[in-house]
């Protein structure tokens, strides 16, 4: 009868310093569902939360990206805008009809730039196409002496978002032209605000070319000092969009950085209580097997002869 | 009769008696480490007296009979808890496989052994699903992007047709073993109907009672009961019945029902008595936790992983189905099969990954419309499963199976105390205490001592007698 209630206790203490040294070993309080129940299923919730978390900072890197890429097409085009400015602030009647034809000459390479800047491509897609990203944002037209006479949009109005944090939507993405079906504004063309930056630069040059230099002064200064104004708004808006991603980014870390203190609490020993209650059990094992060996060497047999 | 003859009669009579006692308490010492056995008391009484005039003299002692220690009720309750135990230990060792087996879909932990969430369990699977949803939407043309989403996709749906592989192997291990039980069970109930004969054949006088086979019956008893439940009465013939509920399983020497295994459709299994064919749905016992086993948590496992699979397919296909792939083809499934078994990516966009339909438009590769309503739906509540989103579904199937489990250990631990708390008073009760026998064996060594002093005086008394005649 001893015997067994002793090695009934002895199990029970073997298999506490078991769970115990193995906790104390690992580090982990949960190693399996049943360990806690309720503290795996909240893991589960919060490893889940950790991974779109990490997610969504991939999808603000790609987005940060394409800002960036965004930039430097804004950057050409407003180093060619200014140029284009300082020419039409010149271009007035003390100019020799050849002043405006180099002028006119210089216009006219600052257009056929600009035709490369607008079909940048990155990672093989055109970056101002809309969704329609295979193909070239705009095609050219051009008369017999290879001159850009017009500039067609190939794209589409439509922008691809990604989620930046649940249920919020994030677009760096840039359309060349809005033809006035789209919600996005138009970076090169924009019929809802009146801009064309082709036409516009393409009258210019011809204005030049026909020595009209009262054209000039009395719609091309106008014209071409709105578009500045145009891209020096989509610079801003960029700027803008780079900060708030920034902001995203730094609150997702925030984020993580809590929810990995979440798991640890719930799923991780606390080290030195652990290691109390492994020598709590030790001490009990080891009275037990002493005292339970005491009273078993004894009995009647001793003190019969 | 008495005189010098008588006593020497009546010390004959007290060494064979104290000869018995020493046979006896060496017996009991003998089956000290015996569970099963019960210690024997021999009950002695004074023999008949003479009468003499006014005198009654005694005339010795004898064997009444040889009595076993037992109480009925607490081996009737041991019983009871034997059932329960072997109900809980039986599922216990199944929940336990299944822990195993289904270790890789519980896996909380992260492939570096920490809670980071690496890539081992179904969680980490679902959430590189997600995750290469994502990865999609940001470059929807990216041939890259299209393979490594399939990837994922296939790598879940494999998860999810392993586990219900998993659960269906399950299954058929624990039919076996509940097949193993109920044979097990109906060699315990004949050799309970033996033992009867036998002891019935023993006691036949009224003089002897079969100590030692009651014993065995006992044992035989306990141990049917933990495989299920059992009752032990009394028929109006006296006979010894053993019922389980109504079903009587043994009348005395007769066994009259035992269990038989009737295979159902589609590979499930029920119990039904042999003799009056009515159904067997065990309760207790290891046929009880198997039973419950089966129809409990492994079920739910089942369910909840066929809602899973279910869910992916019609939920994903309805959305897949209405997007563009990037030839301008639509209205292709991104998953086919019809539940967690055949669950499987459609083995051409497999093959293809520019299938894939995620524009919601034709001719739009950078159109991500359809892959976001997607992700959209991933972490939605869909009401498919029952208002909660995927990974909720799965957090609920590992916690309640962990739940399960840890219940299970804690009632089978409680059991375990319980049922030793109570063997402990049957031991106090029945068993063999090795100072109470050393001392019960100085004691008839000491009355045979004295019964031999008797004789010898006798004999010397009886010496003086015949030397009178000289």
């Amino acid at each position: 009868m001893y015997p067994q209630s002793l090695l009934n206790q002895l199990n029970k203490l073997t298999a506490q310093q078991q769970t115990l040294q193995n906790q104390v070993s690992t580090g982990l309080r949960v190693q399996e569902a049943s360990d806690d129940p309720a503290a795996a299923r909240k893991m589960i919730q919060w490893q889940t939360d950790i991974a779109s978390l990490n997610q969504f900072r991939k999808n603000i890197a790609a987005q940060q990206d394409l800002a960036n890429m965004n930039r430097g097409v804004i950057d050409s085009l407003n180093q060619i805008s200014t140029r284009v400015n300082e020419l039409a602030i010149k271009s007035d009647d003390t100019q020799s009809p050849d002043t405006l034809s180099f002028f006119a000459e210089e216009v006219d390479s600052l257009i056929e730039r600009a035709s490369e800047v607008v079909n940048t491509q990155f990672n093989g897609k055109y970056l101002l196409s809309g969704t329609a990203e295979q193909s070239p944002a705009f095609t050219f037209e051009r008369d017999e002496d290879g001159r850009i006479t017009g500039a067609i949009y190939e794209g589409n109005g439509r922008i691809r978002s990604v989620e930046s944090s649940p249920g919020n939507k994030v677009s760096t993405q840039w359309i060349g032209t809005n033809d006035g079906t789209s919600d996005e504004p138009g970076l090169i063309q924009d019929f809802d605000l009146e801009i064309d930056f082709f036409r516009d630069l393409i009258a210019f040059r011809d204005h030049l070319i026909s020595g009209e230099t009262s054209m000039i002064r009395d719609q091309d200064i106008e014209s071409l000092q709105q578009l500045e104004d145009h891209l020096l708004h989509f610079n801003h808006r960029n700027s803008i969009m780079q900060t708030k991603l920034e902001a995203s980014v730094a609150t997702l870390n925030d984020q993580e950085l809590s929810l990995t203190g979440m798991i640890s609490r719930e799923g991780e020993v606390d080290l030195a209580e652990t290691i109390v209650r492994l020598n709590e059990v030790q001490y009990a094992y080891q009275a037990a097997l002493q005292s339970g060996a005491k009273i078993m060497n004894s009995s009647l047999m001793n003190y019969l002869r | 009769m008495s005189g010098l003859l008588g006593t020497l009669d009546m010390g004959n009579r007290a060494l064979q008696t104290q000869m018995k006692g020493l046979e006896l308490t060496g017996h009991n010492l003998a089956n000290v480490n015996n569970p099963g056995f019960s210690r024997q008391r021999m009950e002695v009484d004074s023999t008949y007296q003479l009468e003499a005039g006014h005198q009654s003299r005694g005339t010795g002692v004898d064997i009444q009979t040889i009595q076993q220690i037992r109480d009925q009720i607490l081996d009737a309750q041991i019983r009871s808890e034997k059932s329960t135990t072997g109900f809980l230990e039986s599922k216990m060792t199944g929940l336990e496989y299944m822990q195993a087996g289904l270790g890789p879909v519980l896996n909380i932990m992260g492939q570096d052994g920490q809670h980071s969430g690496g890539a081992t369990g179904l969680t980490a699977l679902f959430n590189d699903f997600s995750g290469k949803m994502h990865e999609v939407a940001n470059d929807p043309s990216s041939r890259n992007a299209r393979q490594s989403f399939i990837d994922a996709a296939q790598n879940l749906t494999d998860k999810i047709q392993e586990t219900s592989l998993q659960a269906q192997e399950l299954q058929t291990r624990l039919d076996d073993e509940i097949k193993t039980v109920a044979s097990e069970s109906n060699n315990l109930i004949e050799r309970i109907a033996e033992l009867n004969q036998s002891i019935q054949k023993v006691e036949r006088g009224g003089l002897k009672t079969a100590n030692e086979l009651r014993d065995q019956r006992i044992e035989v008893l306990e141990q049917l009961s933990e495989l299920m439940p059992l009752d032990v009465s009394t028929a109006e013939s006296g006979k010894m019945l053993v019922l389980s509920g109504a079903t009587v399983l043994v009348e005395g020497e007769d066994v009259l029902n035992s269990i038989l295994v009737e295979p159902l459709p589609e590979g499930d299994l029920t119990l039904n008595w042999n003799n009056d064919n009515a159904p067997f749905q065990p309760q207790e016992g290891r046929l009880g936790g198997l039973f419950d086993l089966k129809s409990g948590a492994l079920r739910e496992v089942q369910t909840k992983n066929e809602t899973l699979a279910k869910g992916l397919i019609d939920i994903f296909n309805t959305i897949h189905g209405a997007g563009f792939a990037k030839d301008g083809s639509t209205g292709r499934a991104l998953f086919v099969g019809t539940d967690a078994a055949s669950l499987k990516v459609d083995p051409e966009i497999l093959q293809n990954p520019t299938l894939l339909q995620v524009a919601s438009r034709p001719d739009e590769p950078g159109n991500n419309d359809i892959i976001q309503d997607m992700i959209t739906a991933m972490g939605e509540n869909q009401a498919q499963l029952d208002d909660r989103n995927f990974i909720e579904m799965h957090a609920d199937m590992v916690s309640e199976l962990g739940q399960t489990i840890r219940n299970t250990k804690r009632e089978l631990e409680d059991q375990k105390s319980l049922e030793s708390l109570m063997q402990k008073q049957r031991e106090s009760i029945s068993g063999v205490s090795i100072d109470e026998e050393m001392t019960q064996l100085v004691r008839y060594q000491r009355a045979f001592e004295a019964s031999a002093k008797l004789i010898g005086i006798v004999d010397e008394m009886l010496g003086t007698v015949l030397s009178m005649s000289r």
